[in-house]
């Protein structure tokens, strides 16, 4: 008898982010399992806290195990139901000669930022510049900005 | 009240009452038998059956029909059917004359359907009477008539009648299933042996103690041997063994789990169920900052929470970049793996190309054990 495929589960934003990756034998866990139904905690470069991505933003996916992916989740998003390179996480620049293009415009983009305790979740379409429409809300602290097809965008 | 039994003199003139106690003598004997040794409910046949209708109009309904058999109530009555009996829709709507519908529909809720006991007087058949003989029957008969609950009725509590006492009066109700009924064209549209739940009552045995006369005592899950059904069997030779498993229906039995004579079980399936002390359970894979690792199938959460289970999460960083070339991507240098109490991953590394990059989040290799403490959990 064969032996059964190895399998993993990522963890993944309606936009096709993947956030996370575990392989676990035959178990299948939920997105509650891995987040112990508070949190992933995701981590910003420069910045002194993680962004906390709760469940409900979550879907886990359970695919064939492969070691690009396991390795470096972040740097894939779920494109018709398999993992597809779009490239490792970038940092977000707001404005300046290297100001981020996430997109065309009027493409529909996800942000999400750490507010203290709490997460703010931004749906908004780009503008011209390829920048959300909605900025960084006041207080807020790490964030990252999902656009479908594009790398996933880190900001402190 | 002391049981009574007649007895009889040479010469002796014999009353009616006499003859009615000695034939009551065995009823109530039997009645005893059945209540004390047995529970209530069918013990054969007595299912309700349907056939697909259509009224002149085009709505489909059904009949419903209760198929003949024997059941007994709780005070030892035996209810014996000996021919299909039709269930009324005007008798549903007698006993439920607002029945409660499903939300927005004309289509009840399923209701309840008992049989319940009925003593029908019968005529007398030419008797020969003696002048001073007092009119009326001579027989009576053991009805059986359907009777509709309400929703929540099935679960109502019935009185069991006194130790010594004979059979009831027939108003004790054994359940026989449960309908549907249109309100809109007063015709039944389903019916089921359960609903909601709560099945129809099934006869069954009162017994400490079930001895067989030979070596080989079964249990199973239907009159016939038929073809997967299953079966708990008792055998005491080879030692004595206690074994669960299929028929064939060809007179085989199929082992699924055997305990032998010296303890010993057999399964053919995989055994699970509440750990015990000392048992350890592994799990593993590889995992990415800031997840959570799952437990092994079969732990608790609550358990663990509750110091019932030891867990142990064993962590080494993976470096990246083992299927390329580490020559060209630099060297990775593991700054934190751990796990924390809440079995959380930290695992960050940074990158040494030109010169040393911020630290990053990367994945580790995990293994956890999962150790019952003593006493089990």
């Amino acid at each position: 008898m064969a032996a059964p495929e190895p399998m993993m589960t990522v963890l993944h934003l309606e936009t096709g982010h993947v956030l996370a990756a575990i392989s676990s034998g035959a178990l299948a866990p939920t997105a509650e399992d891995l987040t112990g139904g508070e949190h992933l905690a995701v981590r910003v470069p420069k910045a002194d806290e993680p962004v906390l991505v709760t469940p409900g933003l979550l879907a886990a996916a359970r695919l064939a195990a492969r070691h690009d992916v396991l390795a470096d989740p972040r740097s894939y998003q779920i494109a018709q139901g398999a993992p597809a390179f779009i490239g490792a996480p970038k940092m977000f620049e707001a404005s300046g000669a290297n100001a981020s293009d996430l997109g065309a415009v009027d493409t529909d983009s996800l942000s999400l930022w750490q507010v203290g305790d709490h997460l703010v979740e931004i749906r908004s379409k780009l503008d011209a510049n390829g920048q959300p429409a909605v900025g960084k809300p006041p207080g807020a602290g790490p964030g990252m900005l999902l656009v479908r097809g594009a790398p996933l965008y880190l900001a402190t | 009240m002391t049981v009574l039994r007649p007895i009889f003199t040479d010469g002796a003139v014999l009353a009616a009452d006499d003859l009615s106690t000695l034939a009551g003598t065995g009823r109530d004997r039997d009645a005893r038998h059945a209540r004390h040794l047995h529970t209530p409910g069918v013990a054969r046949g007595m299912a309700l059956q349907t056939a697909d209708r259509t009224t002149a109009s085009g709505a489909t309904y059904r009949d419903v029909t209760l198929s003949p058999g024997y059941a007994i109530d709780g005070t030892g009555r035996e209810f014996v059917l000996a021919e299909p009996l039709p269930l009324s829709p005007d008798r549903f709507l007698g006993d439920n004359p607002s029945p409660v519908t499903e939300p927005g529909e004309t289509v009840t809720v399923w209701h309840p359907v008992f049989v319940r006991g009925v003593d029908d007087d019968v005529p007398a058949t030419g008797g020969i009477t003696g002048c001073q003989a007092r009119s009326g029957g001579t027989r009576v008969g053991e009805d059986v008539e359907v009777e509709f609950g309400r929703p929540g009725d099935a679960g109502l509590p019935q009185t069991a009648p006194a130790p010594e006492a004979g059979p009831g009066d027939g108003s004790w109700r054994v359940l026989v299933g449960f309908v549907r009924f249109d309100t809109a064209i007063n015709r039944f549209t389903a019916a089921a042996p359960s609903a909601d739940g709560v099945f129809a009552d099934a006869a069954g045995v009162r017994a400490a103690l079930v001895a067989a006369p030979g070596t080989r005592v079964e249990v199973r899950a239907g009159e016939a041997p038929a073809s997967g059904v299953p079966a708990v069997v008792v055998d005491a030779d080879a030692g004595g063994s206690l074994t669960f498993g299929r028929h064939n229906g060809s007179g085989g039995f199929a082992s699924l789990m055997t305990v032998d004579a010296d303890g010993n079980v057999t399964a053919k399936g995989a055994l699970k169920g509440q750990l015990t002390a000392g048992h350890v359970l592994v799990a593993g894979g590889v995992a990415f900052d800031g997840m959570v690792l799952p437990l092994p199938a079969g732990v608790d959460p609550a358990v663990v929470a509750s110091g019932g289970a030891e867990v142990v999460v064993h962590v080494t960083p993976r470096l990246p970049g083992a299927d390329a070339s580490i020559a060209a991507a630099g060297v990775f240098l593991p700054v934190e793996c751990r796990v924390d109490a809440d079995r959380r991953v930290h695992c960050l590394g940074c990158w040494l190309k030109a010169a040393l990059g911020p630290p990053e989040p990367a994945a580790c290799d995990w293994t956890m054990l999962v150790a019952v403490s003593g006493g089990g959990a």
